[in-house]
This record gives structure tokens, C-alpha cells and sequence, in this order.
């Protein structure tokens, strides 16, 4: 028993014992393919489907800012990060960061930004925000999407108290089925990446359900969307 | 208390003498209730839903090899090492030589004289009894959910497969902290939590290895995954350097599809969500660039008796369950008792059918009893399984398997011997009428059947409801 492929055989074989007597009496049947619920009709992006996204993010305890596109961004952003003057933000080096040429922005405040990374975890864990942004929103949830790839860490969303996260409008799906939908028609394999959907501040009912925000990830959750 | 499930008649009758946990467990599963009603009146679907779920699960079981064996090439593709384990005992000795190998591969830091595991909630690990396994080898093993972790320093089994110290009132936790943690007491819920977040922290920025449950994990991208809402499992699958991953074999799932079917369905049945904090996809180990996640990811699939539940057409549906504790919510005997009274890590009506099938019926016998047959389970199963059905179909076979049942066969004979008589059962049926009070009288003095002693007997009418029918209708 020593050899880890006859354990993968010894449960094997149980299954198709088990099996056997059904099988071949078995009328393999259709699996419904019109799905329940169909996806919505929404358009992606669009301002009911934002405000839908906002409504839902806040019902679970996030806060969700609407900008008026990557101006305001700026100044949104920059307006958030006031409150932390002095300290430091991690930050991933993700290529829409990048783009939007966020390590600038932060420069002319007064905050000092760290990449995180398992080498520098003791420091990091001491700043009060991380920033990161998302490959996508779900809107009928209030969930982001965010994905791990290169430099793109887990930890500046999960370590800080406080996790700001930019969210282009343009991705905003308005719900799962179309999400799932939209990356089968893009080729987009879901099943590449290390991926993690985030659905407002993390959270406890452990204590008599009372329900405690800020559990062992961020207290606050604050999407800019732009 | 040592898991015994063959202790659950004794358990039950202790703990419904135990009226601070009722009040607790009635609480609490009442909140999950009202929570749950609240999110599922929102969907219009949901029934259509449910029937769709319990579809898709059962025929995925139908082809669970092929199923498996897919997910396993798919994972195995993206660098996933894939392990499998017929039972508990394999299944800790492989995880075990993992962590061994992961220490002398330097994987996990060197300077520790100790390796530290950090856990996410996982019921199946508490099934094969993972951690007091790691600990026996010189690890050091924390849980980090915060249910689990109060739980573990109580020295007690969760009493509930998504809310592990539901039975602990916060005077309770605010004891346990003060005596095992050393702080004040206090029990202010947000301050309880800020405590166990600040060790749990220290312990997740050194922490070696992380040990992770499995919720789904799709076949078509060979993608593990789990849900969870304390950022417990963000931290274990991303400080950790190695990562496990344990999965009960009937965790498939074929498609994408039927994962967003299930997200639909389990955090609105479970804890009332209309999305749990977070979903995350194990998708691969991170690279050499990649700042964190883990460099080594180990997906252990487990059988552990669920093969034999596949093998039993009458039994087998009940490997479509999700774990997500609704049955338990409304179940009349888990909300008076509680989990621990089960003796077991499943509770409720779904622990009772898993309870004959995991560890056989010779110390089971008496879990299937533990039922009213109300049916509740099966109204509020998302997966729609006929638990009720189960229970009593594992009460017939346990019946049938005991020599002694003479006396009972000779006594429903007689009794269909009377039914098949309608004079003689009205003859007979006036008897009790006069006899009733007497025998409520002697069913209370000690020795007799102790369901009688909480229970009062009856004021019977004067006239039975036929005398009072015929009175009134007539002679027909
Ligand atoms: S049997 Fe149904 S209700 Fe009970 S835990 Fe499983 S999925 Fe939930």
C-alpha cells in the first residue's frame, strides 16, 4: 500500500463496482441546457447594471464610489488616500496599475508604497491599505474579481485593514452566468489563473451570529469604479 | 468529549436537560433561518433551481470516474500534484509524508523547531481526524476560522458543519479566552474577535504549510476550490509556501456551469448570503516571479466510504449533499440537542444517513432514530436529497439486521391481523379509551421508555370522533 498509484486504483476500481449495476440500465439523460436563471439582459457596464453592482456591494458592508471616468479616478483615488497620509500602501504592480500610472499619483502624496511579497510579509502587514485593481465586477452580488497572475499578488487585497480596489465600468458583467457567458465567447480559460472573487469586507457570524466585519482580511472594502 | 456515535442516546438525554444550549443552538439556527428565507424569496426560481442542482448532481455521480479522472489530467496539466486516498488512515499518512517532505525540502522555513500548519474550515478533515493526526507527528496544527479556532482551544468537535461553536454563547467564548488565552474576560463579540485575529496573524505571517477544505472542484479546468468569509482561506492558500488541499470524491462538479448553479444555491442555504465573502480558485501553484500563493499545490482526493454509497441505489444521493447545514437548521431534534449530542463531526439528518454508510451500522444504530420523519430536511435540501427517506430506509435495515426482533414481528402481524378487520378494530379501539389514563400513569414511573418522561399524556375526549360523527350524520 506503499505506492500512491494503487490507491488511486483501489478507489477507482470501488467506483466502477459501485456503478456497475446501474450503468448499463442507465439512460444517460440530457442535462438542462437552457440554464436556470438565463443569463440576465442587461448590457455589461451599463448605469443600471453600476448602481445595481453599488447597491449590492453596500448591502454587504462595502463602499462603492461611481467616478466619472479616469480624471476623476485620479482625484477619487487621491481623496481616499488622504486618510493615510504618512503611512504606507501596498501595492501590486499589476499592468492596469501601471497604466493608469498609479505609483505617480501615490508619489505626490505622502505615503510610501510596498510590493508585497512572502519575503517582506512582517513589514507589509503593518500598513493600513493595500491597493489593487480588478479583472472584473458581478454585479447581482456585489463581487469583484481578481486574479494572480505575474506580479499581480493576493496579498495587498488581503492583508491591510482597509482594500481599495479599481474597477473599470466596462467589465462590470450583471451576473455570474454572464460573466461565465462573456469568457467562454473571449476564450478566456477561467481555469488558468489563481482567481479570487471577493464579495465585500471579510466577515464573522461565529460569536451568537452576531455578524463582525473585519475578520482576518480588510474592514472596509472600497471599489472606485471609473 | 471523544467523538461516539453510538453514545447518542445518553448524549440526547443530557443535553435536553441542558437548557442554556437549546436556548443557544434555537437562536442561532432560527438567525440562519429568517436569513436564509430572506434571500431566497428573491429568487423566483429557486425551486426550478433546486430541481435542476439535484439533476446535475446525481447524474455527475452516475460518472463520477470519469469526472475525477479529468479533473486529476486537468490539474495534473497546471502543475497540480494530485494524490488519492481510499480512507481516513491513507489519507493522513500521505498528507503526512507531504508535510515531512515539504519541511526536508525546505520548502517550509528550517529555522522552526516546530513546522506550522495552518488550517481553513474543512469538514472532511475533521472527518478523518487530520489534524490530531499532524499534531501526533510533531506538527504544530492551527485552525484559523474563528468557530474552528474556539472550538480547538475548547478542546471540543464543531458542533455544526458551517457554524463550529454555535452551541458557545459570548459569555462562554469570553471565558474560554480569559482561561486558555490569558486576556481579561470580556464578551463583547468585536472585541473576541480582534483578539483571536491578532495571534491568528502572527501565527499566518510564519506559517508553513497551509491545509485547506475543498467545496467544488470543476472537472472541465481541473480547478479546486473553496468559499469562505473570514479571509482565513486567502491567508492559508497565500502565505504558505506548500498548500493541501483535502476533497471529499463527490466534490466534482462537470462544468462551470454547474458551479454557478451550486454558487447560487450554497451560500443562500447555508448562512443566508447571496455570495459568501470570498470564492477561490485553486487554479495552479504560483511560479517562480509570482510574490506570494503557494509553490507546491497537493489535491488529495478522498473515498473514505463514499464509494460505498455509490455502490447503494437506495443510499447513493446522498453524496450530492453541498454541507451546507440547512437540514440541520431546521431539524426539531438538532435544534433541541445540538451537534455534539450526535457524537459524531456530521449532525442533523444528514450525519445520520452519512453516520451507517461512513462507519457502518454496528455503532450507528441508533442515528437514524434520531428523527422525527418530519420531512423539514428534504423541504429546505437545495440539492433536494430524500433524507427522511434515507433515515428510513436505514432504520429498516437495521431492524432487519438484528436477531431479536420476534416479539415486533409477532406483534405487527397481530396488528395487520386487526387492520384487515374493520368490526374488530372498532371493538378494539374502544378498549384504550377506557385503559388510556391508567397507562399514561404507569408509562411515567421510572424504567419506562424516557421519551415518555418529557412528554404529558393527552385529556381524551368522552366520545371518540366516530361515536361524535355518527351522533351527528347519522347512521352511515
Ligand atoms: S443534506 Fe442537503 S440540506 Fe443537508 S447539508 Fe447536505 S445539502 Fe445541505
Amino acid at each position: 500500500m506503499k505506492n500512491p498509484e494503487s490507491h488511486r486504483e483501489v478507489v477507482l476500481k470501488a467506483i466502477q463496482n459501485g456503478l456497475s449495476s446501474t450503468r448499463h440500465t442507465d439512460h444517460p439523460q440530457e442535462f438542462f441546457m437552457d440554464l436556470i436563471p438565463a443569463p440576465s439582459p442587461q448590457r455589461i457596464g451599463s448605469d443600471e447594471v453600476l448602481h445595481n453592482f453599488q447597491k449590492m456591494l453596500e448591502l454587504v458592508g462595502g463602499e462603492c464610489y461611481i467616478t466619472a471616468g479616469e480624471q476623476s479616478l485620479h482625484a477619487a483615488l487621491q481623496e481616499v488616500l488622504q486618510t493615510f497620509a504618512g503611512s504606507a500602501v501596498l501595492l501590486s504592480p499589476d499592468p492596469e496599475i501601471q497604466r493608469l500610472n498609479i505609483d505617480n499619483l501615490i508619489l505626490q502624496t505622502s505615503l510610501r508604497i510596498i510590493h508585497p511579497t512572502q519575503q517582506n510579509m512582517e513589514e507589509a502587514a503593518l500598513a493600513p491599505v493595500g491597493l489593487t485593481s480588478a479583472s472584473a465586477g458581478i454585479a447581482d452580488t456585489g463581487t469583484v474579481v481578481l486574479v494572480h497572475i505575474g506580479e499581480t499578488g493576493r496579498l495587498s487585497a488581503l492583508l491591510p485593514e482597509v482594500h481599495v480596489v479599481l474597477l473599470k465600468k466596462a467589465t462590470i458583467y450583471p451576473d455570474k452566468l454572464t460573466f461565465l457567458q462573456q469568457m467562454k465567447l473571449a476564450r478566456i480559460d477561467l481555469g488558468a489563473t489563481p482567481m479570487t472573487w471577493v464579495t465585500g469586507p471579510s466577515s464573522t457570524a461565529d460569536i451568537e451570529k452576531v455578524l463582525v466585519r473585519g475578520a482576518h482580511g480588510p474592514r472596509r472594502l472600497i471599489a472606485l469604479l471609473y | 468529549m471523544l467523538p461516539d456515535p453510538s453514545a447518542i442516546k445518553s448524549n440526547i438525554i443530557e443535553a435536553l436537560n441542558d437548557q442554556r444550549l437549546r436556548a443557544a443552538v434555537m437562536k442561532a439556527t432560527d438567525h440562519s433561518l429568517t436569513k436564509r428565507a430572506e434571500v431566497v424569496a428573491e429568487l423566483p426560481h429557486w425551486e426550478a433551481l433546486r430541481s435542476q442542482a439535484a439533476q446535475r448532481r446525481q447524474e455527475t455521480l452516475l460518472h463520477i470516474d470519469e469526472h475525477l479522472l479529468q479533473l486529476e489530467r486537468k490539474a495534473s496539466e497546471k502543475g497540480i500534484k494530485v494524490h488519492w486516498a481510499s480512507d481516513g488512515a491513507i489519507a493522513n499518512r500521505l498528507i503526512g509524508e507531504l508535510c515531512q517532505a515539504a519541511v526536508a525540502s525546505g520548502m517550509a522555513s528550517p529555522g522552526q523547531s516546530q513546522p506550522l500548519i495552518v488550517k481553513s474550515k474543512s469538514m472532511t478533515t475533521e472527518e478523518i481526524g487530520l489534524a490530531p493526526a499532524l499534531q501526533a507527528q510533531g506538527f504544530e496544527v492551527v485552525e484559523t476560522d474563528l468557530g474552528e479556532y474556539i472550538v480547538q482551544i475548547a478542546g471540543q468537535m464543531p458542533s455544526h458543519i458551517t457554524a463550529p461553536a454555535l452551541h458557545l454563547s459570548r459569555s462562554d467564548v469570553g471565558r474560554l479566552f480569559a482561561d486558555k488565552l490569558g486576556v481579561p474576560y470580556q464578551e463583547d463579540p468585536v472585541e473576541l474577535i480582534g483578539i483571536a485575529r491578532k495571534i491568528l496573524r502572527r501565527k499566518f505571517l510564519s506559517a508553513d504549510i497551509g491545509i485547506t477544505g475543498c467545496n467544488f472542484a470543476v472537472a472541465e479546468s481541473g480547478t479546486p476550490l473553496i468559499v469562505e468569509n473570514e479571509g482565513n482561506g486567502r491567508l492559508v492558500s497565500a502565505i504558505p509556501k506548500v498548500q493541501i488541499i483535502v476533497m471529499g470524491m463527490e466534490k466534482v462538479v462537470p462544468t462551470w456551469e454547474d458551479l454557478m448553479i451550486l454558487l447560487e444555491l450554497l451560500p443562500r442555504s447555508a448562512t443566508g448570503q447571496r455570495m459568501t465573502g470570498s470564492v477561490l480558485y485553486f487554479n495552479r501553484p504560483s511560479t517562480g516571479g509570482e510574490p506570494d500563493g503557494p509553490r507546491e499545490l497537493h489535491l488529495v482526493i478522498l473515498d473514505n466510504g463514499r464509494s460505498r454509497a455509490l455502490a447503494d441505489p437506495q443510499l447513493r444521493s446522498i453524496l450530492c449533499c453541498i454541507r451546507c447545514g440547512a437540514c440541520l437548521n431546521v431539524c426539531p431534534v438538532y435544534r433541541r440537542v445540538g451537534g455534539h449530542a450526535y457524537g459524531w463531526v456530521y449532525p442533523g439528518p444528514i450525519g445520520s444517513v452519512l453516520a451507517p454508510i461512513f462507519l457502518g451500522l454496528e455503532k450507528t444504530k441508533d442515528q437514524p432514530f434520531a428523527s422525527t420523519l418530519c420531512g423539514r430536511c428534504d423541504e429546505i435540501c437545495p440539492v433536494k436529497i430524500d433524507l427522511h427517506h434515507k433515515l428510513l430506509e436505514l432504520r429498516h435495515r437495521i431492524i432487519e439486521a438484528q436477531s431479536n426482533w420476534t416479539a415486533e414481528r409477532g406483534l405487527l402481524t397481530a396488528w395487520k391481523f386487526v387492520l384487515d378487520r374493520p368490526e374488530l378494530y372498532h371493538q378494539l379501539a374502544k378498549l384504550p379509551r377506557f385503559l388510556l389514563h391508567d397507562i399514561c400513569r404507569t408509562l411515567k414511573t421510572p424504567g419506562i421508555p424516557v421519551w415518555k418522561q418529557h412528554r404529558d399524556s393527552p385529556d381524551l375526549a368522552r366520545r371518540s370522533f366516530s361515536q361524535l360523527f355518527q351522533k351527528e350524520f347519522g347512521s352511515d
